[in-house]
């Protein structure tokens, strides 16, 4: 009798890239500079809740950060048990931040862009 | 003397005599003929033009080997995309909120140059124009630790007609704090290869007049300051034809659609692809820019080491990619691009050439040039294949005479390398001033050999039918290797690569090899020296005029032999057909037709006169 093998392998791989994304989503870092003369914190990441920090300010500090899961241009962080966001660009971290995927992946830059539908001729694109 | 010739000249003698030209009129009236036909072929008609498309992809080919990569590290390209409008949870036209951010992510990464290619004409909130304004100051001032500034310059309407409340190009007064306007017009496209020309500034003249520099030479100039590649000379402001260059940028090929012509997956489909290529060398573009470009989503996300080394103290183009702006930009390369890479492109031509840019309008030099090749195409023609004693005589067929033309010979070939050591060891500014007293003396020597040359066959080893059957084994030899080596490279390295590389090698090796054509082997070789010259500066021709030269010289040559066959023809006739009764009613007109056909003679005479009775016969 022939014995039945249980296949795991899709299971372990699906499991480990689940793992690799959790953790790539979740990466903690540190902010450790500000890359312009001043920031703009967001509180509770709201547009209209702004907090400006000079460098002078944030000299010699060091903020825990993570990742905003919903954007790739913001960073979260905490202080004095407030949430805060803060642009990306503006500030230096001590390790790397991952980019989870270029959202611009396959871009395609020159070339004529398809015609919307308010320029487009009728039939125009059935191929007959 | 002929008894006969005594004898008054009746009307069926008259009819009877064959008029004839001495060779030396003849070679005048076809030089006059040929330089009249280079002349407006060449000159004024543009058939250079005319050969597009294979002329461009030729030029193409050749541009991606030797366009020097200064401007390519120098310049990048920011693009708004339209997706970016959604990531960035913004609608068009785009908020001047998102512009601040776009800026002050610029300012974090430290350019050393900056053009903004929006316009911002728009009515929009007193604060929103503050707040970019500020933005603006503060990438301007975003080096100065360093002690540096940051040039901006912005986008400039086109002038208005009527007086108006913003003189500077439409732009607000508070965006021109710590910014300068500029012209960033488009010209329209030139000829039918899409050649592009760039103004130096809105109004010509542009040196001392308060005229708007464009983009392209206002950046060159924040650029560059007072290095030697500045541009200060009286012919520094003339409008440029921009040479689009087109090689890889490894970063746009990290995130960006970039497949090659003919990377089409399956036989069929690249047999398909090759099909649409050989219609028209063109039809598949570029789908890649040249210039790095970054996304301001990219921009704006967290710091990256690829952004850092494409803006970071860099010549940076701000622009969009929007489908309803329509500010698009046509090239002989690309598929249409963003309005933004014009003006990097024209930047990237002023960084990597410096004041030899090449000119819209052709230096006086390039005249000289022209008439240069012009009269070498024809003298060529002239004494090709078979040569008038005139001309023989000119380039010394005599014994004397070619002792004399021996001595200038090798005079000339000493001149030649003499001005080729001159050039090397010098590397003057005008390097093809020098180098062409070295074409014309290599010229005049090689139309001496053409014209010296024993006529008829040479004395072959051996035997007629091997000989035939041995050319036509060498012959599909070469077209096999040629056409798997095309395809090959085709596959690899694009179309116009195949062309340059394998197809025009392939048809030199089968003229040298087969054809034993090795006139046209040696003028190939000439005008190829040529185009390298007349590349440099001043002349700045372009292999385009040089390939229009070497078609003029194989059209021309066929014609010539074409013309002589059925002048030879016509004459035979004229001379079995002497009477006016078997020519018709066309009869009238054959002292006419006398005039044009023998006109069309080549070779030298071997009777100096006709006097009714002799057949006219030609060598």
């Amino acid at each position: 009798m022939r014995e039945r093998r249980i296949w795991l392998w899709p299971e372990i791989v699906g499991s480990a890239l689940l793992a690799l994304a959790g953790t790539a989503w979740g990466q903690e870092f540190n902010i450790t500079g500000l890359r312009t003369d001043s920031v703009t914190l967001y509180r509770d990441c709201k547009m209209e809740q702004p907090v400006t920090v000079t460098k002078q300010q944030f000299e010699g500090q060091k903020w825990a950060a993570r990742k905003d899961p919903n954007s790739a241009l913001y960073f979260l962080l905490v202080r004095d048990n407030v949430n805060y966001c803060v642009k990306a660009f503006s500030v230096s971290t001590d390790q790397t931040v991952k980019v989870d995927k270029d959202s611009q992946c396959n871009a395609r830059v020159a070339g004529a862009p398809p015609k919307s539908g308010a320029v487009r001729g009728v039939g125009e694109g059935c191929g007959k | 003397m002929d008894a006969s010739s005594a004898l008054p000249v009746s009307r069926a003698r008259r009819f009877a005599r064959i008029w004839r030209p001495n060779a030396t009129m003849r070679i005048l009236v076809q030089g006059l003929l040929l330089s009249a036909a280079g002349v407006w072929l060449l000159i004024y008609h543009g058939l250079p033009l005319q050969l597009t498309p294979w002329s461009q992809a030729i030029v193409n080919a050749i541009v991606s080997h030797v366009y020097p990569l200064t401007g390519q590290a120098d310049t990048a390209v920011v693009l708004f995309r339209e997706e970016n409008l959604t990531q960035l949870d913004a609608s068009f036209p785009v908020p001047y909120e998102r512009h601040v951010d776009v800026l002050d992510a610029l300012a974090a990464y430290r350019p050393a140059a900056v053009f903004i290619d929006f316009a911002f004409m728009d009515p929009r909130p007193a604060d929103d124009v503050k707040r970019l304004g500020h933005a603006i100051c503060r990438l301007r001032d975003s080096r100065q630790d360093e002690q540096r500034t940051v040039a901006v310059f912005l986008a400039a309407a086109p002038p208005a007609e009527g007086p108006s409340p913003r003189p500077a190009g439409g732009i607000p007064r508070e965006l021109l704090a710590c910014a300068t306007p500029v012209d960033a017009q488009m010209d329209a496209e030139r000829g039918v290869s899409g050649v592009i020309t760039y103004a130096a500034c809105r109004q010509e003249p542009c040196q001392g007049t308060p005229s708007m520099p464009s983009a392209a030479f206002a950046m060159h100039h924040a650029r560059v300051g007072s290095v030697d590649r500045a541009l200060t000379g009286p012919r520094d402001a003339e409008p440029m034809e921009i040479i689009w260059a087109n090689g890889l940028s490894p970063l746009n090929e990290k995130w960006m659609q970039c497949r090659p012509p003919l990377a089409a997956v399956g036989l069929v489909a690249a047999v398909e692809d090759l099909m649409t290529l050989w219609d028209n060398p063109l039809a598949t573009k570029r789908k890649c820019p040249y210039t790095h470009t970054v996304s301001v989503v990219h921009l704006l996300g967290p710091f990256d080491p690829d952004v850092k080394q494409a803006v970071g103290d860099k010549a940076v183009f701000y622009g969009a990619s929007f489908v309803m702006a329509g500010d698009r930009v046509a090239s002989p390369v690309y598929d249409d691009l963003p309005g933004v890479y014009l003006h990097a492109m024209a930047y990237d031509n002023l960084r990597s050439y410096g004041p030899d840019y090449k000119r819209a309008e052709q230096h006086p030099a390039s005249w000289v040039a022209n008439v240069i090749l012009l009269v070498f195409t024809v003298f060529l023609l002239l004494v090709a294949d078979e040569p008038l004693l005139p001309a023989r005589r000119l380039f010394g067929s005599g014994v004397i005479a070619a002792e004399r033309a021996g001595y200038v010979k090798v005079a000339a070939i000493a001149l030649a390398i003499a001005s080729l050591a001159l050039t090397v060891i010098a590397r003057p500014k005008n390097p093809g001033v020098y180098l062409l007293p070295a074409l014309v003396f290599g010229m005049l020597a090689f139309i001496h050999v053409v014209a010296t040359r024993p006529l008829g066959p040479r004395g072959e080893t051996t035997s007629a039918p091997v000989r035939f059957l041995t050319r036509c084994l060498l012959g599909g030899l070469i077209v096999a290797v040629v056409l798997a080596s095309f395809l090959g490279v085709v596959k690899v390295a694009g179309f116009e690569n195949g062309l340059l590389l394998v197809l025009l090698p392939g048809y030199f090796v089968y003229k040298a090899v087969v054809s034993r054509d090795w006139l046209f082997v040696v003028t190939s070789v000439l005008m190829l020296c040529s185009a390298v010259v007349c590349y440099l500066p001043p002349f700045n021709l372009g292999p385009r005029n040089i390939v229009g030269y070497v078609a003029f010289f194989e059209a021309a040559r066929y014609l010539i032999k074409e013309a002589n066959r059925v002048a030879e023809k016509y004459v035979a006739l004229r001379a079995a057909y002497r009477e006016p009764a078997q020519w018709g009613e066309w009869a009238r007109l054959v002292p006419i037709a006398d005039r044009i056909f023998t006109f069309l003679l080549r070779g030298d005479d071997k009777e100096d006169t006709d006097e009714g009775t002799a057949h006219l016969a030609v060598a």
